[in-house]
């Protein structure tokens, strides 16, 4: 977690003010809506089917106890007593009105939160591993520079109309947990061989209506490049990109229409000019946001509670089930990073009431040492909990109903809120989510099924990100009636892959049988250890479509 | 096993928008009141949706007509969605007036005439 | 339309040249880009202060050798959504290293005078209604920038 400044929260209270001078000019009307929408989109205000919807920025899924408990009052006074979290790391509330939208930000201003730039044609929140600063398997902590990112990118005067929304992700590990080959602008911090940081840039990913993976445009970028090599990107990008059809206006269509060696071309000649213009990040910018990172204060390993974390896990193959699933290696020795499931079965996906929030905070400060981080997957992560205190943390999760032992299996399912919600969608995608889940509800079978991402999209705006799920569902409206699309072998990480769609859309009654469908077909099929993901790239989708739509196959595959 | 109701014939059209002090769904009222109640909503023809005064329209954001059946019951899921709230929350469906709960849907509370 | 220059009004003194319209002899004068190109000579020997008239869609380049031949560089915004011509105000100070006034007209809400002015903006054309306290108020309501 970083210390904010006096000038971070100056500016936080000053951008709150000067929305309240905004929404006081619409609602007096001397705005028209049309002046006023993309104002009010900047600070993360959306009108939505049933009412406004506020979307708060949480800076790389970087959140306190104290941010936590600010939502849960903020969910409490303002809205109708929950929140839901994203798959950008945000948390977005449903029901706020307009006028009380002002006190929101103020409250938030309180905890140095916000909801900049959370919306609108201008540079997004920057998102980051969920398991940043306390992976075992991390190369570098890409908290540093995601700040650095995030600072440079807040109300850049020149990059706040873009042709369209822009977003960067950071990754310190080859896991990539934090899909950067389907954003904007993706970062991979690396090592060279002379032990230097750097980054390996990647353009123009991302999902939406037209999916596709971002491509290297810098092998190598070093550190101190970094924003003077993305202030030249965004200048290309908001001078040539296309502002014509809003459904051609990312980079990302401005890469393929221009060409690979063509674009590259085009940044590295501005780039001449905002190395000396920007000029590069120095080690003293480092050493000043390093500073302010609140590091951890790790404790000596409780040999004795390690143990009796070990015997409760040969004795309660529930809490066993947890272990695996929900708990990932820390680079710590007697730690665990632990996530906590927003994925009861049942349930709706990444939704927390006011209580759960106050009581994750609470847990927060007793096992984490009062931080967390919102991931990728609707889900909150605890960086740091001490192997000795797992027990203690499961039982206490499970009085709140955020023990599910589902994380990475099929329970997880990722959706967003599709039609219930989205003035965008074309179907829900919630029910669907939820009887899904109800269908896999026992875990062992889980637990058996191992490693699969669901995802579920309400449009093909994909909010869902339903293109990278192992199983991604998106519906589809016919004739008035609510159809989804089954995909398989969607991927992130360095070998991200985009799903292939298997063939017609099941109806609302038949889908969550094609998904029970694809599973069995995978438990018949599969190799000694092998994940739903290896099956499917090593089978094809073959023998799935002949299991789903017999009535083509005369042969099984 | 479809929760959407089938609406019937005879549409006529109410007047939407979203309320722009808090963006709640609205719907116009006989008197040219915002009012949050479809059950209590005024049917209009095509030609008076055209001729509302400015100083209604300005309480509003992207007023529009929706075709309801004679029940009320808007034609048209997402519209049902919008008239009676979200799927996913019974808590906040509103079956009012002519309408009641089932499940987690609204049905007009006594047959349609 | 009124004319602020670092906030504060004043006289416009400028005649937009009209695309069909003959070059005036005298007087402040503002040229386009097709004008300057057609009639290349004739608009660089005019007498009294130049500018030039950039749409949001042009290259900058296309005139980089006359750039500096011009007091006054005037940017487009078709609407203020377009944020096109912060860049080329930017290239114009940073990478041409444009030392003249750079002016901005067409959709302008008192929402961007801050970001027009940190871009390199000196003179803006604004809403009638719009005062030099309006402008002062919109350009400090955000007191600091995390940006150079």
């Amino acid at each position: 977690m970083f210390q904010y400044t006096d000038f971070d929260h100056r500016f936080v209270r000053e951008r709150a003010e000067q929305f309240r001078g905004q929404v006081s000019r619409r609602l007096s009307g001397e705005l028209s809506e049309e002046q006023f929408k993309p104002l009010r989109l900047m600070n993360g205000v959306y009108l939505q089917l049933h009412a406004y919807m506020l979307r708060v920025n949480i800076p790389y899924g970087q959140l306190s106890s104290a941010q936590m408990r600010k939502l849960a009052h903020i969910a409490r006074t303002y809205d109708r007593g929950y929140g839901h979290f994203t798959t950008r790391q945000n948390v977005q509330f449903n029901w706020p009105k307009l006028k009380d939208i002002p006190d929101i930000l103020n409250e938030l201003a309180d905890v140095e939160m916000h909801a900049i730039q959370s919306s609108g044609n201008c540079i997004r929140n920057v998102t980051a591993d969920h398991f940043s600063g306390v992976a075992a398997d991390e190369v570098t902590d890409p908290r540093i520079y995601a700040e650095i990112v995030r600072r440079w990118s807040t109300l850049h005067p020149e990059f706040t109309y873009l042709p369209r929304k822009f977003k960067i992700a950071l990754s310190g590990s080859d896991a990539d947990r934090a899909a950067v080959y389907f954003h904007d602008i993706g970062l991979i911090l690396q090592n060279n061989d002379d032990g230097e940081t750097g980054f390996k840039v990647l353009v123009g990913g991302g999902q939406g209506r037209t999916p596709m993976k971002g491509r290297v445009v810098k092998d190598f970028l070093r550190w101190p490049d970094l924003l003077s090599y993305l202030e030249a990107v965004l200048r290309v990008y908001n001078l040539i990109g296309r502002r014509d059809n809003k459904y051609k206006a990312r980079i990302k269509i401005l890469l393929h229409e221009t060409g690979l060696e063509e674009l590259k071309a085009l940044i590295d000649r501005e780039w001449c000019f905002t190395k000396k213009t920007v000029g590069p990040v120095t080690e003293r910018d480092i050493a000043d946001i390093q500073s302010r990172l609140v590091l951890p204060e790790y404790g000596p390993v409780d040999e004795g509670g390690v143990a009796k974390t070990e015997t409760a896990k040969a004795e309660n193959p529930d809490f066993a089930h947890w272990l695996k699933s929900n708990t990932h290696d820390h680079k710590r020795d007697g730690y665990r990073i632990v996530t906590l499931s927003l994925k009861p079965t049942g349930g709706i996906p990444g939704d927390l009431t006011a209580d759960q929030m106050d009581q994750v905070a609470d847990l927060a400060d007793r096992f984490s040492l009062g931080e967390m981080a919102v991931s990728h997957e609707q889900n909150i992560v605890f960086p740091h909990v001490k192997q000795s205190a797992l027990f203690e943390l499961w039982t206490d999760l499970q009085n709140i109903d955020l023990a599910t032992a589902n994380i990475g299996r099929i329970g997880d399912i990722i959706s967003c809120p599709g039609m219930d919600y989205c003035a965008l969608a074309t179907t829900r995608s919630i029910p669907v989510a939820r009887r899904i889940s109800e269908n896999f509800a026992e875990l062992d079978r889980q637990h058996d099924i191992g490693e699969i991402r669901v995802k579920i999209s309400g449009c093909i705006n994909a909010c869902g990100h339903h293109h990278v799920g192992d199983i991604g569902l998106l519906g589809v409206d016919r004739r008035g009636e609510e159809y989804y699309q089954l995909s398989l072998g969607g991927k992130i990480g360095s070998d991200s892959a985009i799903g292939t769609i298997i063939g017609p859309a099941f109806s609302t009654d038949e889908v969550v049988d094609a998904v029970e469908a694809v599973i069995e077909t995978y438990l018949e099929l599969r190799q000694t250890d092998e994940t739903f993901s290896d099956a499917v790239e090593r089978l094809g989708l073959a023998p799935f479509k002949a299991r789903l739509y017999p009535e083509n196959f005369h042969d099984a595959a | 096993m479809s929760d959407k109701i089938k609406a019937g014939n005879n549409t006529a059209k109410v007047i939407t928008a979203n309320r722009l002090s808090d963006g709640f769904v609205v719907f116009l009222s006989p008197d040219n009141k915002w009012i949050e109640n479809i059950a209590e909503a005024k049917n209009f023809s095509a030609v008076e949706l055209d001729a509302l005064p400015p100083s209604v329209l300005t309480k509003v954001i992207d007023p529009y007509g929706v075709d309801v059946d004679a029940s009320g019951t808007p034609v048209g899921y997402r519209e049902q969605l919008r008239a009676f709230g979200p799927s996913s929350h019974r808590r906040f469906r509103r079956c009012t007036g002519k309408f009641r709960l089932n499940n987690s849907t609204c049905v007009p509370a006594k047959a349609a005439a | 339309m009124t004319l602020l220059e670092n906030g504060k009004i004043i006289d416009d003194e400028w005649a937009f040249v009209s695309p069909s319209g003959p070059l005036p002899t005298g007087g402040h004068v503002v040229v386009d880009v097709e004008r300057l190109q057609r009639e290349h000579s004739d608009v660089l020997a005019l007498n009294g202060p130049l500018a030039l008239f950039i749409e949001n869609d042009q290259d900058l380049s296309v005139v980089a050798d006359d750039i500096h031949r011009f007091d006054m560089i005037v940017l487009n915004f078709p609407v203020y959504t377009d944020g096109r011509a912060y860049s080329q105000a930017r290239q114009l100070r940073w990478n041409y290293d444009f030392k003249g006034k750079i002016r901005a007209r067409g959709d302008i809400l008192c929402d961007q005078f801050s970001l027009l002015a940190r871009s390199g903006f000196d003179v803006l054309e604004v809403q009638p209604q719009v005062t030099p306290e309006i402008y002062d108020q919109a350009v400090t309501e955000i007191s600091g920038a995390y940006q150079v």
